[in-house]
């Protein structure tokens, strides 16, 4: 496409001037960044806005991604040109008008008054415009703990129940166990212990419940006497099969 | 903008709550005795243990009311000065929970998440202790849309008077308008890395590919504008590529200000990236370490 396009300013005395450039191109770029053709700076103007294409003498207009632009008033995200349309991008106006010999497609800027400043929207200055996400990883980060601390061991008591291996042995439900000493054994204080398992474990006082599968709430029971009451540091863990 | 007077709020009567508190704990954590233990199964384990898990959510409860403008409870400093002391208490705190016993499991999740958070807390205060000191230093006191209104004004300025140059020239300042690089991706931002490039016509060495050599820092550009000045016509062109070379320079020195700006502004902000998901996967194995608490009473 060899393309004409006119710049009109207004110059402190109030008189319109004209700037002509030339450019060949495939397409004609519209947006804030340097390197756009045609380059309108503006909060709602995108660094790569939208593309002017001829195809088949026809001239038509697309925009990058979620942007969008008036043409003849109606807001659009593509469509055909026709000598005269109008085009307006966030104020600025654009206008099609006939080509002298020798060009494709002539284009008519009118520049709005923007504040200068609005150039750093034609760059990427900020965290929040990379890939990087507080909300996206908040989500990761929250469903992989929720996943390792709490589903996979729960799988575990499951597959413990039908005398299964789980698939990852240090994700079980010994990993919500706080250590050696179990929050009910010591509540027990000293009491001797039967806990349900498939074998008999003889351990010192609470060292048995961490090591069994699947320990959950009610599955042991206190005997008398206690080991730490009659002296005897161990704790005898008795058993019984699961049913 | 947190700075100095945060730390400072009202003769920094967080500081001495949080020390308060960990006094407190720390005496209600000397009353284990006997037969059990000290650990967060003690019933003084269980009164840490949900002093420590309130803190938690209260210190979350920030990330709202930070943006409740309405909100009358307390001022932003305020919550903002206690969100920091009583963050840096949780810490001993939940160390006096658990007595420091730790292991692998949920329990110890929780904690080193905490810790994290906390971490990644301390280094924000740091962050808004320094860099907003240097930023203003870097902008000299005005802002960084000055500086973008003042490169787009020089851009404009530079093409201009590169149009009356030789077509090298033209090429060489138009392309390194086109081609200046600011800011971009992660690592581009933290790193003030600049990317810059131009097209070099009479590029002779093999660095320079389909035309384009690096000009970071818009030094070659520079050097080779004025490298042209002494080779021209004294009297048409040598005017104009001294005002050029004249643009060029205030345009580096602009550029410079606006890759250091983006850079400790990057620094600033990336502290939250880590401390607000962080926090949220705290809050889910802050749960779950009750859950399973209560699972196994």
């Amino acid at each position: 496409v060899k393309a004409l396009i006119r710049y009109l300013r207004q110059g402190p005395d109030g008189v319109i001037e004209a700037q002509d450039s030339d450019a060949t191109v495939n397409e004609l770029t519209i947006g804030s960044a340097a390197d756009r053709q045609i380059q309108l700076i503006g909060r709602e103007v995108g660094a790569d806005h939208a593309a002017i294409r001829a195809s088949g003498g026809k001239l038509a207009i697309a925009c990058r991604g979620r942007f969008r632009v008036q043409i003849n008033g109606k807001s659009v995200a593509s469509g055909s040109l026709a000598l005269g349309d109008q085009l307006d991008i966030a104020g600025h106006k654009l206008r099609l008008f006939k080509p002298p010999t020798g060009f494709d497609v002539a284009i008519e800027v009118t520049l709005t008054s923007t504040d200068a400043s609005e150039f750093e929207n034609a760059f990427r200055t900020d965290l929040d415009k990379t890939w990087l996400s507080k909300r996206s990883a908040a989500w990761l980060l929250a469903i992989i703990t929720l996943l390792l601390a709490l589903a996979l061991p729960l799988q575990s008591v499951f597959i413990h129940r039908q005398g299964k291996p789980t698939p990852i042995p240090s994700v079980d439900d010994a990993l919500w166990s706080a250590g050696p000493l179990s929050p009910a054994h010591e509540l027990a204080a000293g009491k001797k212990m039967q806990c349900l398992s498939p074998t008999v474990v003889r351990a010192r006082a609470g060292h048995c419940l961490p090591r069994l599968p699947s320990v959950r709430r009610g599955s042991h029971r206190r005997l008398d006497p206690s080991p730490r009451a009659s002296g005897n540091p161990a704790a005898l863990c008795a058993v019984s099969p699961r049913t | 903008v947190i700075h100095e007077g945060v730390l400072r709020h009202r003769n920094a009567r967080y500081l001495w709550v949080a020390l308060l508190l960990i006094l407190g704990s720390a005496v209600l954590y000397s009353t284990q005795r006997g037969l059990r233990p000290a650990g967060g199964g003690t019933w003084q384990g269980y009164v840490l243990g949900t002093i420590g898990a309130l803190m938690i959510v209260w210190l979350a409860w920030l990330g709202i009311r930070k943006r409740s403008y309405s909100s009358t409870v307390g001022t932003t400093a305020g919550w903002t000065s206690a969100h920091i002391y009583l963050g840096i208490a949780l810490m001993a705190v939940a160390t006096l929970h658990c007595a420091a016993k730790f292991g692998w499991n949920v329990h110890t999740l929780a904690y080193v998440l905490m810790s994290a958070v906390v971490l990644s807390g301390m280094f924000g205060v740091y962050a808004y202790l320094s860099f907003p000191q240097k930023l203003s230093e870097n902008r000299t006191g005005g802002s960084r849309a000055k500086l973008f209104a003042e490169l787009y004004a020089l851009d404009n300025e530079g093409r201009e008077v590169a149009r009356h140059c030789s077509a090298s020239i033209n090429t060489a300042v138009k392309s390194s308008i086109e081609r200046t690089a600011i800011g971009g991706g992660v690592i581009n931002q933290l790193l003030g890395r600049d990317r810059s490039l131009f097209i070099l016509e009479d590029a002779g060495d093999e660095s320079a590919k389909n035309g384009l050599t690096n000009n970071k820092d818009q030094q070659e550009l520079i050097a080779y504008v004025s490298n042209r000045i002494p080779r021209v016509d004294k009297g048409v062109e040598a005017p104009n590529l001294e005002s050029l070379l004249l643009i060029l320079c205030r345009r580096q020195a602009v550029l410079r200000r606006i890759h250091r700006d983006i850079q400790l502004n990057a620094w600033l902000k990336l502290w939250l990236y880590v401390h607000v998901p962080l926090t949220i996967a705290l809050l889910v194995a802050l749960s779950i370490h009750i859950l399973t608490t209560f699972f196994y009473w």
